[in-house]
This record gives C-alpha cells, sequence and structure tokens, in this order.
C-alpha cells in the first residue's frame, strides 16, 4: 500500500489513527521515501506523538524526508483562490473570508473538495512520493472522498466543477489513492470498520487499501499449554499446587487468565471483522498489530512503524 | 471528595464525556443501572450510539431516538432489581432536528419547505456542531418533561469535548451573525448586503450561480425561528450552568485519552461548572498486586528448571482424562511467570497514570478491565457496583 501516492487512515475515534499514520509514515521513510504527513483535524495529536512543535499549513520537514502539514479550510480556501482561480483573495474584503467559511460550510462538498483538492494538489506537485493523511473518524471519510463527485452533481457548472474532475482522477485510482481502515478488538470499532468498508465502496469509487487492526493482544499459550494451564487454574487443583509449590500462585494466575480472556475476546472480534469483509469486495492487505498502548508515544511509534515493515515487506 | 455513590443520590442532570474509545456509552448505561436499582428515582439514560449488544444488555433490540422504560422483567434473573425505574433512548440528530424545526416553525408551510430544503440535512449534520446542540437539546427537553428525577447523558465524541458546552451558545450567536444577516436581508442591513455585492460575485465564480441564493432562501426561513431557538438556547445553557447538573469525565489509563480527560476537567473547573467526576476505565484488577505478582512468578520460575519437581507436580496434575507432561509444565509455568511480569509493568504504567488523574481531578473514581464485552443486564450492574465502590 505504500506505493500508493495518497493514504487516507481513517477508523473510529480512540483505535489509534495518528499512531498509525505516523507509523506509517515512518515505515515510508525508512523505504527510502519521500513522505508528507496531514493531520486534518488540527487536534494537535501527531505533533505529540513525532514529538515536535505545532504543525501548519505549509508542510515542514521534520525528520529527514518526513514533512508535516495540519490542514486548515481558510488556508486551503486562499490557496485554492490564488492558484486556480487567479482571483485576489476576497480577504480583502473584511470579514467576508470567514462567512465564506461559514457558507462553504452549508453547501455540500465545498469544505470537503477544498480540503482534498489540497491533498491531491500535493499528489499532482510531486514533491513527495506518498501523502498520509491522518484523516476525520469513519463519519466523516466517505463524504470527503466522495466529495469531488457530490459537488459536480450539486453545482453542474462554474470553475470549481471543473476543478473537480482531475482530482477524481487521482482519487478514483487505486493505484494511487486508498483509504486504510484502522480498528480495534472491540465490538463498536469493528461494526464501524465494516459499515465504513461497505459505504466505501457503494457510494465512492476509492479503494480500500487497507484494514489494520491495532492493540491486537498477543496469544498467551499454545494450544498445549492451554490444556496444563486449564489443570492448573482448576479451582481444586489449586490447593495441592500450592502445597506443592510452597506459595500461592493464585495472582499469577488470575493475571495469566485476564490476558487469556483478553486476547480471545479479541480474536473473536477480530473473526468476526473478516466475515463482515468476506461478504464485500476483497480488500489487499489485512495487518494485525500488536498492542503497545501502555508504551511512551514515541516508542510507540518506533515499535509499530517496524512491525509495519516487517507486515508490508 | 465526592464518591459515585451520593452522585446517584442527588436530583438533576450527568453529562458524561470523554474521548472516542474510553467506555463512555457503558459507564453512562451502568451509571443508569445503578442509580436505578439504588435508589427510587425516575432515571433516564440518553445516549449518542450504543453498541447492539448494550442495547441488548437493556433488554432492547434496538434504541430510538423516543424514550422507552426498561421493564423490571430484565432483571428477574440478577439478585439486584429496580427499585426506581429506568429508561433509555437513542439520540438521533437527524430525527431530533426535524422535532426542533416542527416546534419552532412559525406555520406549516415554512416547516414543510424547511425540512424538504436540500442543503437541510446536510446543515443539520454539520453547522454549529449540530450532534452537541442536539445532545444538550435532547438533555433539557427530558429534563423539562418533570418525568425524570435523574437524566445521564452519554455525550458525542468531540474533538474538544467543551464543544458541548458551547453549542447552546453558538446557537445564539448564529442567529445575530453577520451572515445570517447578509444572507437574509431585511432593511437595515440593505446598506451591508450592497457591500457585500463583491462577495457574492465571488461566491458565484466559485460555487457557480445560484448556489449562494439556495443557501439565503434557506437561512430566509430558518430565521423565521429565531425566537424559539434563541429562548431555548438560553435556556439550554442556563442548564447546565445549574449546580444540578454534573460532569463525567471517562477516560482509560493511556496518555493520549487521559490528556484530554485532564483537559476537560481542568476546563470545567475553570468555567466554574459544578463537580466533575474523573472515572478511569479499564483498570487492572485492584487485587493484581505488584510486589505479590513478581513474588509468585519468581517461586514458578525457580521451580520450573527443578526437573524433579515439574515432573512430580505434572505427575500429580494427571488425571484419568488428561495427562501433564513434565517439560510443557515447565514452559507453562514459565509463560505463566512472564504473564505475571508483564502485568506488573501494565500496574506500574496504570498507578502512575492514575496519580495524574487524582492530581487533575477531585472526585475519582475507577472501573475493572472486563474479560468480555457487557452483554446482559448484570454486566451493567457489575460495571456500576464498581464504579460505586470507587
Amino acid at each position: 500500500m505504500l506505493d500508493r501516492k495518497l493514504l487516507f487512515i481513517t477508523g473510529k475515534g480512540g483505535v489509534g489513527k495518528s499512531t498509525v499514520a505516523a507509523s506509517l509514515a515512518r515505515a515510508a521513510v525508512a523505504q527510502g521515501k519521500k513522505v508528507l504527513l496531514c493531520e486534518m483535524d488540527a487536534k494537535g495529536a501527531l505533533s505529540k506523538l513525532l514529538q515536535t512543535t505545532e504543525l501548519a499549513f505549509v508542510p515542514r520537514e521534520i525528520s529527514p524526508n518526513l514533512s508535516a502539514m495540519t490542514m486548515n479550510t481558510q488556508d486551503a480556501l486562499r490557496e485554492y483562490v490564488g492558484i486556480f482561480l487567479k482571483t485576489p483573495f476576497i480577504a480583502a474584503i473584511p470579514g467576508l473570508a470567514g462567512i465564506f467559511d461559514f457558507v462553504a460550510d452549508a453547501a455540500p462538498g465545498v469544505k470537503e473538495v477544498l480540503v482534498v483538492g489540497k491533498l491531491c494538489y500535493e499528489v499532482r506537485k510531486g514533491n513527495f512520493d506518498i501523502v498520509i493523511v491522518d484523516a476525520e473518524s469513519t463519519g466523516h471519510i466517505v463524504a470527503q472522498v466522495a466529495a469531488p463527485t457530490t459537488l459536480r452533481n450539486f453545482v453542474p457548472i462554474g470553475p470549481l466543477n471543473e476543478q473537480t474532475l482531475w482530482m477524481t482522477e487521482i482519487l478514483e485510482d487505486p493505484q494511487k489513492t486508498g483509504v486504510v481502515v484502522v480498528a480495534t478488538c472491540e465490538e463498536m470499532a469493528v461494526n464501524e470498520a465494516i459499515d465504513l468498508v461497505a459505504a466505501l465502496q457503494s457510494k465512492t469509487n476509492v479503494d480500500t487499501a487497507a484494514i489494520v487492526v491495532n492493540r491486537v493482544p498477543s496469544e498467551v499459550f499454545t494450544k498445549s499449554q492451554e490444556v496444563v494451564f486449564a489443570q492448573l487454574n482448576l479451582a481444586k487443583n489449586k490447593s495441592i499446587v500450592a502445597k506443592k509449590i510452597g506459595s500461592n500462585i493464585d495472582l499469577a494466575l488470575q493475571a495469566t487468565d485476564l490476558g487469556r480472556a483478553r486476547r480471545n475476546l479479541a480474536t473473536h472480534h477480530i473473526s468476526w471483522l473478516r466475515s463482515g469483509l468476506a461478504e464485500m469486495r476483497p480488500i489487499k492487505d489485512f495487518l494485525l498489530l500488536p498492542d503497545f498502548s501502555y508504551e511512551a508515544s514515541d516508542v510507540l511509534v518506533n515499535k509499530l512503524s517496524s512491525e509495519l515493515e516487517a507486515e508490508l515487506s | 471528595m465526592t464518591a459515585i455513590s451520593e452522585l446517584i443520590q442527588r436530583d438533576g442532570l450527568v453529562v458524561v464525556c470523554g474521548s472516542g474509545g474510553v467506555g463512555k456509552t457503558s459507564v453512562s448505561a451502568a451509571l443508569g443501572v445503578l442509580a436505578a436499582t439504588q435508589t427510587q428515582k425516575r432515571v433516564l439514560v440518553l445516549t449518542v450510539d450504543p453498541a447492539k449488544r448494550l442495547a441488548n444488555a437493556l433488554g432492547l433490540s434496538a434504541l430510538g431516538n423516543t424514550e422507552v422504560q426498561i421493564t423490571p422483567e430484565l432483571f428477574k434473573n440478577s439478585k439486584t432489581k429496580l427499585r426506581g425505574s429506568l429508561a433509555a433512548a437513542m439520540i438521533d440528530t437527524k430525527a431530533s432536528w426535524d422535532e426542533l424545526i416542527i416546534r419552532h416553525a412559525p406555520d406549516e408551510a415554512t416547516r414543510n419547505t424547511v425540512l424538504q430544503n436540500s442543503l437541510y440535512k446536510n446543515l443539520t449534520e454539520r453547522f454549529v456542531h449540530s450532534h452537541d446542540y442536539i445532545a444538550v437539546e435532547r438533555l433539557y427537553q427530558a429534563h423539562a418533561s418533570g418525568a425524570y428525577d435523574l437524566i445521564i447523558v452519554d455525550t458525542p465524541p468531540s474533538r474538544n469535548a467543551l464543544t458541548i458546552l458551547d453549542a447552546p451558545k453558538r446557537m445564539q450567536d448564529f442567529f445575530s451573525s453577520r451572515l445570517l444577516k447578509l444572507l437574509t436581508p431585511s432593511s437595515q442591513w440593505q446598506l451591508l448586503a450592497l457591500a457585500a455585492k463583491p462577495f457574492y460575485e465571488i461566491a458565484d465564480r466559485l460555487l457557480g450561480k445560484g448556489l449562494l441564493r439556495d443557501v439565503a432562501e434557506f437561512f430566509t426561513l430558518f430565521r423565521t425561528m429565531e425566537t424559539g431557538f434563541v429562548e431555548r438556547a438560553r435556556n439550554v445553557e442556563q442548564l447546565l450552568h445549574d449546580s444540578k447538573t454534573s460532569f463525567v469525565v471517562v477516560t482509560t489509563l493511556e496518555d493520549a485519552p487521559l490528556s484530554e480527560a485532564e483537559f476537560l476537567v481542568t476546563a470545567l473547573k475553570e468555567r466554574n461548572f459544578t463537580t466533575s467526576f474523573a472515572i478511569a476505565n479499564r483498570v487492572i484488577p485492584k487485587e493484581l498486586k505488584s510486589a505479590a505478582l513478581l513474588e509468585q512468578a519468581e517461586v514458578l520460575m525457580r521451580l520450573r528448571n527443578n526437573a524433579e519437581f515439574t515432573s512430580e507436580l505434572a505427575s500429580t496434575l494427571t488425571s484419568s482424562e488428561t495427562e501433564i507432561d513434565a517439560s510443557l509444565l515447565s514452559q507453562t509455568m514459565a509463560t505463566i511467570a512472564n504473564y505475571a511480569q508483564a502485568t506488573t509493568q501494565i500496574i506500574e504504567y496504570q498507578t502512575a497514570l492514575t496519580d495524574r488523574v487524582a492530581a487533575f481531578a477531585d472526585n475519582f473514581a475507577s472501573a475493572p478491565m472486563l474479560e468480555t464485552d457487557i452483554a446482559d443486564i448484570d454486566g451493567l450492574i457489575a460495571l456500576g457496583e464498581s464504579l460505586n465502590i470507587g
């Protein structure tokens, strides 16, 4: 998937979109690519993860071959007007820029087109090998990637309409663009991922590049060890074992059992996700990432990016 | 420090917030169940996006926009019984907006034109944080109906949870904004509308002709509802600031959600909102103590290399159905020891973060990491009880 030009990383809130986006960016850099990482909602999570200062609309190289920016509709509008319409910016009329932003909120697709347009523009300019977007959560992404088409239907004439054509060409080419859906092994996150893939496939022509299941707890026991554990954990055996050992191991058993339960629950949710996706058009990559949530941010990104590198090579 | 047990004794409102994926919906439902089983209150839980299993746990096949009473029948197999009453509803933003328009529209024609406007759906989904506004609006509605003593609202995941508190204010601001006045020309604004002519021209060039006119038409109609909306938003704002409204901020003991919780609790304090609680969800069970775990891990590691011991224990554990192999037992002991050790690291990590929570939140409770998803009423009762204990 890192051979594409534009990747949107999305998923339910809290699944680790920013972490996965940052780790994918690092993995792409490790593959020798020049990467632009873009944060969509200015929440500041990316700069924190990458341990850098606040990001701006203008891409900034934060480490060799890795640049980052944050999306801003006002700036995107300013750039759009300047580049494509050759119109002096409307900010010359006091207060109107803000009002325009407000109107853009009302018309379907306008804001999304400005945002998606900026991303496609970066792809078209070709300053980077890949643009990785820490996108908005599931509720928004379909509207976003479908925006150029939506707007074309809504505003049949005008320059904005014409401008959407080249964007669609980039967005709807599976060689160039893909959506990466991130989930965790939880009921809601899995259901949202299934619904999102269904919506992407039925409402847009944008390809789903990969499913990433984040924070998968590792397997505790092998099958044959399970049998031994079950015997040790039997109520009637516990006192016998304690007597033999000379001390109680109840807590160690309980901790292990909690780990087993979490793993079992995760396995259950992953198979639910797989069976939900089985009814849809096949998705090339299905990646499972280990649970590093108890690591500090920088360690987390490093560990995840090495996992991703290994998985994707 | 106020405990959750006191929170549910109060009449009033509880706003549950926090970042996505921390278990807000389960905590909201569990608080509702706790209040309805521990007190004689009439309790309502309003949720934004319940997991199907959670709806099922409440004995409902699905939750809808209207309130449904949970029958005592649901508790028939549980030790804990309903003492008060419990109702639940899911907030459907679109349906709630339709109701608002129907209520505030001055006449049938305006109402129908607005509801059928092509921009309307798009607007209700996106502008002025409409999900947040609807959440507090529904809270107000339920409160004003007088049908409930305690109302718990599970808020939508917000980039910045404060947007919920600001939602009523923004609704008022929207009606007094220049935008609305520009788009809905009245006599005293004609002059400004003239000044906005270049804006219209550029907007037409950018967006295509006529789009802005459609937008204006919609807003003109929307403005006829100003009085109703503004008054309502003002009431909602007052209610949020009332001392009867408490805030519960849910977090997990992980860096990102915790930072958001800290930001939120601090902001609530600064804005003089009534008592806020922080709830740490999915905490390693309290009985698992680091020192004891390490000790047990050490014993297991030592004995697993003792061949005599493992073969003896293996034969003790071997029953007629199961044969236990000594070397497999040794491996299993090592895995258990490693796991116990790894758990101590998580406990230490969580303890450090718990200290952080205690430092910023005056009131603090926690709920344990669960082995399964909450699938029935007993799951909600158990979660509620663990919150009650603290």
